[in-house]
């Protein structure tokens, strides 16, 4: 396995591990970008990252976060992305627990907050037959144009959330702070008005193939969290499912490899959005 | 030894090649299928019309042949989007009253049914109609892990039937007739090998005598299926279990490497023989 | 009501939520938490199955600890057709040797899609060989039976045998595993997609032309 490259990709900050599934006095190793790392978990409980190979690299930096290890190859230029709800009460945070997808990571954000396979894909639950039609959303760029988000997206779910009793429109905002991390905001079914939190931290290991390390702030005091868990280990299965088998594994930038429809707003504008970043692991920028 | 592929298939490109019987591909249903390199989704709608296409949705690249056929239309198990036997999309269920794009289309390519086979050509097919033979009923499509080109061979040299153990023939003459078919003779096997991939069976051996037609069609490099078939009425079970018993014992090692002091002859026999042309014209 | 220990993604789970929707048999799902808690491994749950797995059935006074045992005992106490565990002796040779093959050499599909889902990561040259292997012998017999006119693995009609099989064979992809190089088998498991009551699992993929 060959460390990438690709600067722009190894000027980020990836979520490796979660800090409760390394003991004390313990190690885990994993590989990010291309990079074989060991993460150590000393005895104090503080973490520390070491290139498996490759001395002469930059240093990697450790943080954590979310309950999360976050490394760096490279030198960001921003922190890890902010997410103010942890810091609120009233919401429950669900491990999700970590999925292999042998895809790039940018197939998986994509598919992460796209609407109009919800009725294909997860009949019954986020979606169905009778009612696939996908309204009309608008796509925004925050931050200095360094988050993309759409917002205003609603469907008609027949089970949005474990705690869900019978079908509702639910309207969701997706944020996308970085190509490899997404976020949803969803409506709350037991606290109407508020939203609940779902996201996707990805770790790449090489261009077609990541680890996807997930999390649920949700306002739901009632169910278990096997319950919970199993209402969203469905639906990423079944994502999964249709991911591992897409073609090309690596994302296609060029506007014509892929024919997108009006609902894929959100897509085209990731997929300008990565192009313009000057991004090449995980993309297939060829034309044809 | 094959290559890319296999040689023979890339001087060929233009050939058809048998990938299913047709009782093997009901109304409604569909099937994946690999011809050339390339992942194909081959389908027959309620009404019968049969379609191979690239194996790829042209909006997010799912494969198709995780869809479902519904009528005389494909459904794409990502989103939902329906394609007419022509290929188009017809339909996109996240906008119910837009009008699909007319880019939005999958990959066909040619297709024949011909004599109880379907037959795909990869590019612009050089003959009209595949060369099929009525007289022969599909009986398998047994996949092989070996080129093409070694599988030729080995139907070639190697009597396939029922209670036989495969001895390698102390004699093989090898020979070219008139028509440009390579032949060979053994004590127990006379085999005639045309292209694409044709190779005509009579074997003679202590359990009796039998025919049968192996087609091989190329599917991706170090791989290929063998469409079997016989003659009506003669014992398919028997010969389906001598098949399997013939894929076990092509791959010993013994086997092996006679076969590929064999493959050495078959090279002197077909220097370049292309499909779709005259006996003598330059391809 | 019939309690199950279940987990969504367990293929084993899987094969006894089908056979109960295709019986038509209810029953009450109890949850476990297998990834990331891991919660089969625990004491608590040592306690109900010892040998640490789902699924596990509880039927009145019974607790049913293995898949096949759990699927002969469905078809025995709720089949009224008595088509699902054939009482021949040949079909029930035959019923058993597939639970069998299920249980131990289907087993390495069920590993290798786990271990793909929760660790990443593909199969050795040497674990994809035998997983083929494993997939030829089942091509093999279902070949041979379209031309004898036995369309599934213990006779004329489905029986447990199918179910048992199902699920690690149609779910092969998702460990890494391509059935391109087996069409009896590709119609086989369009066949069970087909029976009336048939549910899926995230990774089969329904018959759409049914519920569209």
């Amino acid at each position: 396995m060959t460390r990438t490259n690709d600067q722009v990709a190894l000027d980020e900050w990836y979520a490796v591990a979660f800090t409760a599934e390394i003991p004390k006095g313990s190690s885990e190793t994993t590989t990010l970008l291309g990079q074989n790392l060991t993460i150590h978990r000393g005895w104090d409980g503080a973490f520390q990252c070491a290139l498996s190979d490759g001395a002469s690299e930059t240093p990697p930096l450790l943080k954590e976060r979310y309950g999360f290890v976050w490394v760096s190859l490279g030198r960001p230029s921003h922190d890890i992305v902010a997410i103010a709800e942890f810091e609120q009460s009233g919401r429950r945070f669900i491990h999700r627990g970590r999925i292999g997808v042998p895809s790039s990571g940018q197939r998986v954000i994509e598919n992460f907050f796209d609407l109009s396979h919800f009725s294909f894909v997860h009949t019954g639950t986020l979606g169905g037959y009778d009612s696939a039609e996908v309204p009309k959303y608008s796509v925004e760029y925050r931050e200095n144009d360094r988050e993309l988000w759409a917002v205003g997206c609603s469907f008609v779910q027949p089970k949005a959330s474990a705690a869900a009793g019978g079908a509702s429109t639910i309207y969701y905002d997706y944020r996308i702070p970085s190509p490899f991390i997404s976020i949803i905001y969803k409506d709350s079914l037991v606290k109407v008005g508020k939203k609940d939190l779902i996201g996707l931290f990805v770790q790449p290991h090489d261009e077609e193939s990541c680890t996807v390390h997930s999390f649920a702030l949700v306002h739901d005091e009632q169910n278990s969290p096997a319950h919970i868990l199993h209402f969203y280990h469905e639906i990423f299965a079944q994502d999964r499912s249709i991911l591992l088998h897409q073609r090309p594994k690596r994302l296609p930038v060029h506007p014509r490899r892929e024919i997108p429809t009006i609902s894929d707003a959100s897509s085209i504008a990731y997929r300008r959005w990565l192009d313009r970043s000057g991004l090449q692991f995980g993309l297939d920028r060829t034309s044809n | 030894m094959a290559s890319d592929v296999s040689n023979l298939q890339l001087r060929n490109p233009w050939s058809w090649y048998p990938v299913v019987a047709s009782a093997d591909l009901n109304p409604g249903t569909l099937l994946p299928v690999v011809l050339n390199g390339e992942k194909l989704a081959v389908w027959r709608s309620s009404k019968g019309k049969v379609n191979a296409w690239h194996d790829r949705c042209p909006h997010r690249g799912m494969r198709l042949s995780f869809g479902a056929v519904n009528g005389e239309t494909l459904i794409c198990p990502y989103h939902g989007w329906t394609f007419g036997d022509d290929a188009r999309c017809v339909r996109i269920p996240a906008h119910p009253n837009v009008i699909p794009s007319r880019a939005a289309r999958a990959r066909l390519l040619p297709v024949a049914e011909v004599d109880g086979h379907i037959w795909i050509c990869s590019g612009e097919p050089a003959r009209s109609e595949p060369d099929a033979d009525s007289t022969y009923t599909p009986v398998r499509t047994l996949h092989l892990q070996l080129g093409m080109e070694d599988a030729i061979v080995a139907f070639l040299t190697l009597p396939c039937a029922a209670g036989v153990k495969i001895q390698p023939p102390e004699d093989v003459d090898w020979s070219t007739s008139n028509t440009g078919a390579v032949v060979t003779r053994s004590e127990t096997l006379t085999a005639s090998f045309t292209l694409p991939s044709s190779i005509f069976c009579e074997t003679t051996t202590e359990t009796g005598k039998g025919k049968y037609l192996i087609r091989i069609q190329p599917t991706e490099p170090g791989g290929c299926a063998v469409q079997a078939s016989m003659t009506a009425g003669s014992d398919y079970v028997a010969f389906n279990r001598a098949l399997v018993a013939f894929r076990a014992e092509i791959a010993q090692d013994k086997i092996k490497s006679w076969l590929r002091s064999a493959f050495s002859k078959f090279e002197a026999a077909v220097p370049v023989l292309v499909d779709g042309l005259t006996q003598g014209e330059a391809p | 009501m019939i309690r199950l220990y279940d987990y969504i993604l367990s293929a084993d789970c899987y094969k006894v939520r089908l056979l109960c929707a295709l019986l038509g048999v209810n029953y009450a799902p109890v949850k476990v938490n297998v990834h990331p808690g891991r919660e089969h491994l625990s004491p608590d749950f040592v306690r109900i199955n010892p040998r640490q797995s789902i699924p596990v059935l509880e039927d009145g006074e019974r607790r049913i600890c293995d898949t096949n045992a759990i699927l002969i005992h469905l078809a025995r106490r709720y089949d009224q057709s008595g088509r699902w565990l054939p009482k021949d002796d040949t079909s029930l040779d035959h019923v058993m040797e597939w639970l069998g093959f299920a249980a131990k050499e289907l087993d390495l599909l069920q590993t290798l899609r786990m271990r793909s889902i929760t660790a990443g990561g593909e199969p050795s040259p040497q674990e994809l060989e035998t997983a083929h292997a494993y997939l030829t012998i089942i091509e093999d017999y279902l070949a041979e039976g379209e031309l004898t006119a036995r369309p599934w693995l213990a006779g004329q009609t489905p029986t447990i045998a199918d179910i048992a099989v199902f699920p690690p064979a149609a779910l092969a992809a998702d460990g890494g595993v391509a059935l391109d190089r087996y069409p009896a088998l590709w119609r086989w498991l369009d066949r069970v997609k087909r029976l009336d009551g048939f549910i899926v699992m995230p990774g089969v993929f329904p018959n759409l032309a049914a519920v569209v």
